[in-house]
């Protein structure tokens, strides 16, 4: 039960909602789908005196732009898996389709809502990174654009400063690369405890970013035909492991090798 | 399949009910919504309880100040524990282990002096709506002296650890200690061809019904009694225990269960919130309402034994001895009668076995931990798990296949009843016939081959196998665990039937199942019968719902209550037909002579009971209304001649087997076929069983895979919800695959064995020894439960 009173505030374009934002942005929470923070408040570890829901926002749409696919901060798990334009990028409909939770959570969660929670036993930390993408981020006094790599600096923290929100995600679509994406999960209700995103260019090159199992997520480079070099590349890229309840971090360094030759499998 | 004709002349086979596999009893109002569960219930004035929960695993309670929540306008009455006392005895226990010459300690509605667990009440608001409550306890301070504490059984155990009780007789953090031991068994290890030694962890996992517990309380001060609408699976076992420690008479308590969303246990009496709702409500003469959340349902426990066992055995597979001396961590002692099955645990071995020393002691020890309460297999599922875990040990140093290896020590179908080591009385089965069956159901003879197929391509199958037998519808003497229950019939004046029962239904289906045993009984149509359970001013005493005992006490009952109905029916309709009581046919909502076409309505031959009582009905005593007990027999409370009690009529058992892919790489199993064969005696309604069945093997999966109470080291709970505490999903199961075998049994009327807990140890087994058999070629061997990844990676990663 949400035990205190909360202001809920749904403003009707992304300057509003900044510009609420920046009147107080010690004690709002802004939701896309809401289906971790209200969560949270539910269970009483948040406990806003306002709530910004970006429903209202325009910030609902997928598109393709001078060769990437641009996707709003409020676009949830099934607007990706349909949408044409993100058809274009095969490792995000792969890992929107396999967010589970069911229909209900796909949609109405947001990839947006999951970048900011930064939580790295995720999904999307790891594939935004894999992908290259860049977030736009918007402030009452305009916007900024970070890399993804930037963006995702440990658990739960992000590159998201006071008084901003996120508006957008950026992501180029890799020309003559295979895409790939691999989740690994202890059961069907465990949140992904590692995940690999995979681009094999034509030439056998392959990068493969490792998701989950790190505070951050973690990029390595090697060949499609070495998939055991990739694999040990993998593990020792993994410094800092994640732990939570799930999974302890070393076993996550553990899989990391399997999961990274599974992820470039997918691609070939 | 056959079913002893439970009536003088039965109705025509093809009419019956019994056997049949009718729907679900209002099943359509389930299925859309339209079922009434205690949340949805809205009395008028209702309050809102919340409780404070101690922060801390171990703590004395120097102080509890509820002067600032007091001051706040939403507060409408807040209790700490000292006051709650003057309102409140300690709850009496549910099954107590003082009984059976364990320790005891006071528990009450709010805890006082200390807390021995993190979870536990220290204090309780009601406020106009639930957030209010909830946000109250923000403002209730408590000064803690912060003492050490344990969460491992085995730390509990040794010399100098923290001790949770200080009160009389607790000088060590044993519970009880309970040995069961017959024949000699260092005797019968010298003698043996082999021996082996092993360990087993069985985890702590507990039962979560989506319908968490919820309770009602109203005072009403005129009448000076109270009505408590309460989820709960036992309301007249519930209304002793509140009489109690409320200090009113039970004639005072009114319980009323709404429909329930799933029990398994977990709405057994003893919960201190249950109480508490109603100190509230006498002292605001308000109805006050509770709901438990997730975290709060998820503090509950079950299970987590530590098994050390010996096994003494021949070349030929023939075990000849048992040493298995195991700890059972349950937990902060509560007034549920969670504890118990570790009693329970230590009884079950070993199982379906001939096995002549069996030396099996079980160390209850009490921890830090949130109590356990009772969970589907109530004890009787870990020996299943580790019995099965020992057969499949001893083919393996024994190089004989493990199907042979349990034909050779099965108890044979012309031994029964079979009197087992630890004093129970098993009735009947054909284990044999019953493993051949499920071996055929997964092709075991056609899958070693699979097998060597696979690891030829690097990937690991292996088959599991396990044996369940499920001890059900105890009575454990000297507690209000009662294995005998009432029904009553009663037929109105236009031949309608109501049903009362003392059984009350989790969602079973039980309801229906006692309805089609009316109807066959008294030859009427199933949908004219109105079924009353869960009210303890209408219904008949009873004790409710656990142990698989719906059929084999309240059927049965009803059976009794029917016939005496029907016996008055005849009589009257004999009078009317001019014809011999002898050749009347009950069925279809008449009564017939046998071999003419004279016949009478049923609500005829009623009306005419009710309204010429002096005249055509004058040779019977209306009205149409019996009510009957059921005590099936071989229930043996008088100690034998070792001092050994008999607590339950029938034993059903099943085999279950499963095939597993164990993901070497990453520890994960894929859970890929799974069949039972079950034999619970006569079925009154095989899809009800099933539907049982299906319920529980699923939650053999979770405890063999994936559902774990987990702590973190400051003894908080870490698995909190359904995210960490992981159930499994309908997504990741394959189909349970069951097949039925029937053996009736001798002790009970209808020839019914209880049927609902058997699954959770067997199914559970299978996986445990299937994963064992993929891993076999890496060296591996998990001995633990749950095989989730990473305790299965860990397991080979120890190999290599």
């Amino acid at each position: 039960m949400i035990k205190n009173r909360f202001q809920y505030l749904a403003p009707t374009s992304v300057e509003e909602a900044a510009n609420l934002l920046a009147a107080s942005p010690g004690d709002t929470e802004v939701i896309g789908g809401g289906t971790w923070v209200v969560v949270e408040m539910t269970a009483g570890d948040r406990d806003p005196r306002r709530v910004i829901d970006l429903k209202n926002a325009g910030l609902r749409y997928i598109r393709e732009e001078k060769g990437a696919v641009v996707i709003g901060a409020r676009a949830t798990y099934t607007d990706v898996v349909r949408s044409a334009a993100a058809a274009k990028l095969p490792a995000l409909v792969a890992m929107a389709a396999g967010v589970t939770g069911g229909g209900q959570l796909r949609n109405r969660a947001t990839l947006g809502g999951s970048a900011c929670y930064g939580n790295p036993s995720s999904d999307v930390p790891g594939l935004l990174v894999g992908l290259g993408a860049t977030l736009t981020v918007r402030s009452a006094g305009g916007t900024r654009s970070i890399a993804a790599a930037d963006f995702f600096t440990g658990p739960l923290r992000t590159a998201l400063q006071t008084g901003e929100l996120l508006e957008s995600m950026t992501i180029p679509v890799p020309a003559g690369m295979k895409q790939g994406y691999y989740k690994f999960k202890l059961a069907e209700s465990s949140w992904p405890i590692c995940t690999g995103t995979a681009l094999v260019g034509a030439d056998g090159s392959a990068t493969v970013t490792i998701g989950a199992a790190n505070c951050r997520p973690v990029t390595v480079t090697g060949s499609a035909s070495d998939l055991d070099g990739l694999a040990r590349a993998a593990e020792a890229a993994i410094t800092s492991p994640f732990s939570d309840t799930l999974a302890d971090g070393e076993y996550r360094k553990q899989i990391a090798g399997a999961i990274a030759k599974r992820a470039v499998k997918a691609a070939v | 399949m056959s079913v002893a004709s439970p009536y003088p002349k039965a109705v025509p086979e093809a009419n019956r009910y019994i056997g049949q596999r009718s729907r679900k009893l209002k099943g359509d109002q389930f299925l859309t919504g339209k079922t009434e569960y205690v949340n949805d219930l809205e009395l008028l004035g209702t309050v809102h309880m919340s409780v404070l929960r101690s922060p801390h695993p171990h703590a004395r309670i120097r102080n509890v100040d509820l002067s600032r929540v007091r001051q706040d306008p939403r507060c409408i009455s807040a209790l700490d524990g000292e006051e709650a006392k003057q309102h409140a005895d300690p709850i009496p226990h549910f099954i107590s282990a003082a009984v059976f010459g364990g320790k005891y300690n006071d528990v009450r509605v709010i805890a006082t002096g200390k807390v021995t667990y993190r979870g536990q009440i220290v204090a309780a608001v009601v406020a106009p709506s639930r957030g209010d409550a909830d946000a109250l306890l923000d403002l209730i301070d408590v000064d803690y002296e912060v003492l050490p504490f344990v969460l491992d059984g085995d730390e509990a155990l040794e010399p100098g650890a923290p001790l949770l009780y200080d009160t009389e007789g607790w000088e060590d953090n044993v519970v009880i200690r309970i040995p069961f031991v017959e024949g000699d068994f260092d005797a019968a290890a010298a003698g043996a061809d082999h021996t082996l030694e092993d360990t087993f962890y069985h985890h702590r996992y507990s039962t979560q019904p989506i319908e968490t517990r919820g309770y009602i309380a109203s005072w009403d001060p005129r009448a000076e009694a109270y009505t408590l609408h309460f989820a709960t699976q036992n309301p007249h076992p519930l209304r002793w225990v509140l009489s109690a420690a409320l200090r009113v008479s039970e004639a005072q308590i009114r319980i009323i269960a709404p429909t329930i969303g799933g029990g398994f246990g977990l709405k057994m009496p003893g919960h201190p919130e249950e109480g508490l709702t109603c100190v509230f409500s006498r002292i605001l003469g308000k109805p006050v309402k509770w709901i438990e959340e997730r975290d709060e349902a998820l503090l509950l426990g079950a299970r987590e034994h530590f098994h050390r066992f010996k096994v003494a055995f021949n070349a030929d597979g023939k075990i000849v001895g048992l040493r298995n001396h195991f700890t059972a961590n349950v937990g902060s002692i509560s007034a549920c009668p969670g504890w118990g099955m570790a009693f329970l645990a230590g009884l079950s071995f070993p199982t379906g076995y001939k096995i002549p020393a069996t030396d099996v002691v079980v160390t209850a020890v009490t921890t830090n931990k949130a109590p356990w309460q009772a969970a589907r297999g109530y004890g009787k599922e870990g020996p299943q798990i580790v019995m099965e875990r020992i057969i499949d040990l001893v083919a393996e140093a024994t190089g004989i296949d493990p199907a042979e290896v349990r034909r050779r020590n099965f108890i044979n179908k012309d031994e029964f009843p079979y009197k087992t080591n630890s004093g129970l009385n098993i009735d009947s089965g054909d284990y044999h016939q019953a493993l051949e069956t499920a071996l055929k159901l997964l092709d075991y003879d056609g899958f070693k081959a699979k097998q060597a197929a696979a690891l030829a391509e690097g990937r690991h199958i292996g088959f599991g196998i396990a044996f369940e037998l499920t001890p059900e519808s105890a009575d454990i003497p000297g507690t209000i665990v009662g294995g005998y229950d009432t029904s009553t019939v009663k037929m109105d004046p236009s031949g309608k039937v109501t049903l009362l029962t003392g059984v009350t239904t989790p969602g079973s289906g039980n309801d229906g199942g006692i309805a089609q045993i009316v109807a066959d009984t008294l030859g009427v149509d199933l949908d004219g019968i109105t079924v009353i359970q869960g009210d303890t001013d209408i219904c008949p005493y009873g004790f409710g719902n656990y142990s698989g005992r719906s059929m084999v006490s309240g059927g049965n009952a009803a059976l009794l209550a029917a016939r005496d109905i029907r016996v008055k029916l005849s009589k009257v309709a004999a009078f009317m037909l001019e014809a011999a009581e002898d050749d009347l046919v009950f069925d279809q909502g008449k009564i017939s002579v046998a071999g003419t076409d004279k016949a009478v309505a049923i609500k005829d031959v009623a009306n005419v009971i009710y309204t010429l009582a002096f005249a055509t009905a004058h040779m019977v005593e209306p009205p149409l209304e019996a009510t009957r007990v059921y005590k099936p027999d071989n229930i043996v409370h008088f100690p034998d001649e070792k001092g050994r009690i008999q607590p339950y009529p029938t034993y059903s058992n099943a085999v279950h087997v499963a095939i597993v892919e164990v993901d070497t790489e990453t520890g994960k199993v894929d859970l890929q076929r799974f069949g039972v064969l079950h034999d619970c005696g006569n079925m009154i309604n095989p899809m009800f069983v099933e539907g049982q069945m299906h319920g529980a093997a699923v939650m053999g999966f979770g405890a063999a895979l994936s559902e774990e109470c987990k702590y973190n080291a400051d003894g908080s709970l870490a698995a909190d919800r359904f995210k960490t505490y992981m159930m499994q999903r309908a997504n990741e199961i394959p189909m349970v695959e069951v097949e039925h075998q029937v053996t009736p049994s001798p002790f009970t009327l209808l020839g019914v064995k209880g049927a609902g807990e058997a699954g959770v140890g067997g199914a559970a087994g299978a996986i445990i020894n299937a994963v064992n058999d993929a891993i076999r070629p890496t060296g591996a061997r998990l001995r633990r439960t749950p095989a989730s990844p990473i305790h299965v990676l860990a397991a080979l990663k120890e190999a290599q």
